[in-house]
């Protein structure tokens, strides 16, 4: 049983900051606005340029890692790290409820997702088309691995109020 | 949404001038979690009500309720009258 002062955001091993709920709620919409903007940009972005597709992926990388190093890795990957700090019976209500949503929500992107490949691998032939799967492709690995965080992150109350 | 189990744990903790902190440590649970309860925001599982119970060494009756309370001193003075 837990018997010291941690709260659910130390457990997670995030920082004290993270105990705020708008700065919290910030780095959601950071983490899924960022993945838009790349999208947005490989969308405009020149295909003559012949580094182009490798600048791209490298973005992508780049901002999956950070998203995956901000969240301190508590995705459904690590799951046994997220529960083996026994949490309380309401925190533990908390985490299922978020993979809850987070199947839910991952459920429905990845069907408009293959949709959207589809008709990207079809409609655009060639290095436009690989680029814009691959780009949905990482959305989706995006969602998958920080959905149930992003959701706690979202609806955890600030330290405050609770 | 209004709680459909009233519990009487902020008075109780009171009384015995626990600190939230305190109390979640007896229990074994987070301390947002005793404020989830006082609230009533958080409805504990019947393994938890118990614990609480046995902890203030009350009937499980006296600590949790699916009405709500009337003032501990109003039902007091009401059972010396009675008396």
């Amino acid at each position: 049983m837990m018997g010291t002062s941690e709260t659910l955001w130390h457990r997670l091993g995030t920082s004290r900051w993270l105990t705020n709920r708008r700065q919290r709620r910030r780095w959601v919409i950071g983490t899924y606005v960022g993945w838009l903007v790349i999208a947005a940009v490989v969308r405009l972005a020149d295909m003559a340029s012949p580094s182009w597709d490798r600048t791209v992926i490298l973005i992508l990388l780049a901002n999956s890692t950070a998203q995956l190093l901000w969240l301190g890795r508590r995705t459904y990957m690590s799951s046994p790290t997220f529960g083996d700090a026994e949490p309380d019976e309401r925190l533990v209500q908390i985490k299922n409820q978020a993979f809850r949503k987070a199947y839910q929500v991952f459920t429905i992107a990845a069907g408009i997702a293959v949709l959207v490949i589809a008709w990207a691998i079809t409609a655009q032939p060639g290095e436009q088309g690989f680029a814009d799967w691959f780009v949905i492709l990482c959305g989706l690995m995006l969602l998958a691995t920080t959905l149930p965080t992003t959701i706690v992150a979202w609806r955890e109350p600030d330290l405050a109020d609770a | 949404m209004a709680p459909s189990i009233w519990n009487r744990i902020t008075v109780l903790r009171a009384e015995r001038s626990l600190s939230r902190q305190q109390l979640a440590d007896a229990l074994g649970i987070n301390y947002q979690t005793v404020g989830y309860l006082e609230r009533g925001d958080y409805n504990p599982s019947l393994e938890l009500a118990f614990r609480i119970a046995e902890y203030f060494q009350l009937p499980i009756e006296a600590v949790f309720s699916r009405h709500p309370f009337a003032p501990m001193s109003v039902q007091l003075y009401r059972k010396e009258e009675s008396a």
